[in-house]
């Protein structure tokens, strides 16, 4: 349980590099990367302190004592956070959430589905997976990956050492043309691979396309999902999601995302 | 020698802060930043008969120095607030001021009753101020004689001290003040939020689902302060004064300003431990310029 627990700590910039004209590549070091789950996320503070909420960020990856962020810069925040360099600091509350159950996958046929910004926790994800051994292991992995177009893709050279890896863009310059749920029809056809488990992140439209699916064809499918947060810990009840059944910590039919989440299972929540 | 302790209603707390109500959950969540020991006492969700859904989200937005919500009040019910979240704190050594929430005066005074027959609960805080809700109690809030007659109304079924909370959503603080001292209220608190509204201008829609939201932080703190300022000086009952505290400073101002007990509300989502940070500002405040105790800063303000 210490192990696990939520903190608030001052974490040092060991680097950051713009992965395309927008996608920046945070790498922090901080004792949370220690306890990371695939999955899980952080919550980063601004530097400008009129901006008092935090910024919910994924893990990517960690190692060695480092965390990696992977963010797109949208707003004032995270155009902040585009301006930390090597010896900044930046205060952030990690881990939280729940992450994905790597037991879920144990042996296994598993899909890996990230689009756009939901791609960065599936790095995480993958090598861990990857690295599980005995009884424990998947079956198979297989990473697709969904992007905008070929000026738009980040990381996906990085996913090579875990399985196949499939790549989508909407426009057809990268990869298959089509979204994800294409790409993963596209292979269920022309080469009969149907995953037994889909892990996703990503728009809530591809989100709702990869529960439908699973639905269609009776696979599981764990999402994680995005919503407007103040607290980040549970205290706040800012992010919740509808959920099918009666959540456990109101008694009403809404989970915290920040906190019961941001994974669910896709068939308990309702988009 | 520093004596941060204050008495309020008869219940003596170690120091004057205490977590604004929906802020801190039921302090279950904090309780991995902070020592719930430390706060002068702990103030919880505002909790109703039956379990309540709250509003669709968005439910929370940033603004300057603040933020708006419209959580509308989600909570599991008196039933399992009890036998969860009241038997947590039983482990704490902290009193709890228990936030009361309801549709109607009948809920108002049937939670009150239930929650005040608990021994975990040391006082209860009724929240006839929430924004968010249309029947939030807001009605009762923001017209004198329905808050006189709320007040009166639950002082009647309570076995605790009765602390009405105060909307700032009013034409004069002093009025509704007035109103609950004379329904017999043991204390006020104030301010709960601003109503206010946020519009995404590229999408033309409301950035909340609710359209409009509860604004607080240290954006409203000046005028929080104001309003303390006009509540202490109309009314002998205490007064318990939150809205945009975020340092040591802001607290003491609140007591200068004629508060006997500081909430702390939005900033612990910025700083989780900000509570504790707050605690032992005032005490080092007190020691630098040789103050004995906090009640030598209440209302002390030189004309
Ligand atoms: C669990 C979770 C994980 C996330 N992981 C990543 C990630 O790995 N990479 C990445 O690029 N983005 C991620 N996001 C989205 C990221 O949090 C927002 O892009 C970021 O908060 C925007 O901040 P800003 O100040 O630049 O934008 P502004 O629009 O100026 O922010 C204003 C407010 O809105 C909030 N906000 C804005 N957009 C979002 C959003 N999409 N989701 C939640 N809150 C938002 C901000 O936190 C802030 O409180 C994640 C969001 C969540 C909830
Ligand atoms: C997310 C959130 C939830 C709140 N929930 C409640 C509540 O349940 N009952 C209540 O009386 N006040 C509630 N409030 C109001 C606060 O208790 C407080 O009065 C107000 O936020 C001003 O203090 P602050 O500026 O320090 O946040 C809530 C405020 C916020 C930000
Ligand atoms: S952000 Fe506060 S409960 Fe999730």
């Amino acid at each position: 349980m210490t192990g696990e627990q939520k903190r608030e700590v001052t974490a040092h910039v060991v680097r950051q590099e713009y992965l395309t004209g927008d996608i920046l590549d945070l790498v922090l070091e901080t004792p949370l990367a220690e306890e990371a789950k695939p999955g899980q996320f952080v919550d980063l503070y601004c530097p400008d302190s009129s901006r008092l909420l935090p910024r919910p960020i994924s893990i990517c990856d960690v190692y060695a004592g480092n965390v990696r962020l992977v963010y797109r810069t949208v707003g004032s925040g995270t155009r902040e956070f585009a301006l930390l360099k090597e010896g900044d600091t930046v205060r952030m509350v990690g881990n939280l959430g729940n992450g994905y159950d790597l037991n879920t996958a144990k042996g296994r046929h598993v899909m890996a589905v990230g689009g756009g910004l939901g791609i960065p926790p599936m790095k995480l994800l993958m090598k861990r997976l990857h690295s599980l051994e005995g009884d424990s292991r998947p079956a198979s992995l297989t990473t697709v990956l969904g992007y905008r177009d070929s000026q738009s893709t980040f990381l996906d050279q990085e996913f090579d050492g875990y399985g196949k890896v499939i790549l989508a863009s909407d426009d057809g310059s990268v990869g298959i043309k089509g979204t994800v749920l294409d790409a993963i029809r596209e292979a269920e056809k022309s080469r009969n691979e149907r995953p037994e488990v889909i892990y996703a992140c990503g728009p809530m439209i591809m989100l709702k396309a990869i529960g439908a699916y699973a639905e269609e064809k009776g696979i599981d499918a764990y999402i994680s999902l995005e919503e407007r947060m103040a607290c980040g810990v549970g205290a706040c009840l800012g992010c919740v999601v509808k959920t099918v059944r009666k959540d456990g910590h109101s008694q009403v039919n809404n989970a915290r995302i920040c906190t019961e989440g941001p994974v669910f299972a896709a068939s308990e929540v309702m988009l | 020698m520093i004596d941060l302790s204050v008495e309020l209603c008869g219940i003596s707390l170690k120091n004057p802060i205490t977590c604004a109500s929906g802020t801190f959950g039921s302090g279950i969540e904090y309780s991995e930043f902070v020592d719930l020991n430390r706060l002068g006492a702990i103030t919880t969700k505002g909790v109703s008969a039956v379990p309540w859904e709250g509003n669709p989200t968005p439910r929370v937005t940033e603004t300057p120095s603040g933020m708006m919500n419209a959580i509308g009040l989600q909570n599991p019910g008196m039933d399992v607030f009890i036998n969860r979240d009241l038997a947590f704190l039983k482990d704490y050594d902290v009193p709890v001021i228990v936030n009361v929430c309801g549709h109607t005066v009948e809920e108002y005074l049937e939670v009150a009753e239930r929650l005040s027959e608990e021994d975990g609960v040391s006082m209860l805080e009724i929240n006839v101020s929430c924004p968010n809700v249309k029947e939030g109690g807001i009605a009762f809030g923001t017209k004198a004689e329905a808050l006189e007659k709320v007040t009166k109304a639950v002082k009647a079924v309570s076995k605790k001290p009765v602390i009405m909370k105060l909307s700032p959503n009013v034409t004069s603080i002093p009025e509704m003040a007035k109103a609950a001292e004379a329904g017999g209220a043991d204390a006020i608190s104030l301010i709960n939020t601003f109503t206010a509204m946020k519009i995404d201008i590229y999408r033309r829609k409301f950035v909340l689902a609710n359209r409009t939201g509860g604004l607080s932080g240290p954006a409203i703190h000046p005028i929080a302060v104001r309003m303390v300022y006009e509540a202490a000086h109309s009314v002998k009952i205490p007064v318990i004064g939150m809205g945009g505290v975020a340092s040591a400073e802001d607290a003491i101002e609140m007591l200068m300003a004629g508060a006997s007990v500081v909430a702390v509300g939005m900033m612990n989502f910025h700083e989780p431990a900000v509570c504790v940070k707050v605690i032992e500002g005032i005490a080092a405040f007190l020691e630098s310029n040789r103050i004995s105790g906090v009640s030598d800063l209440i209302g002390c303000i030189n004309s």
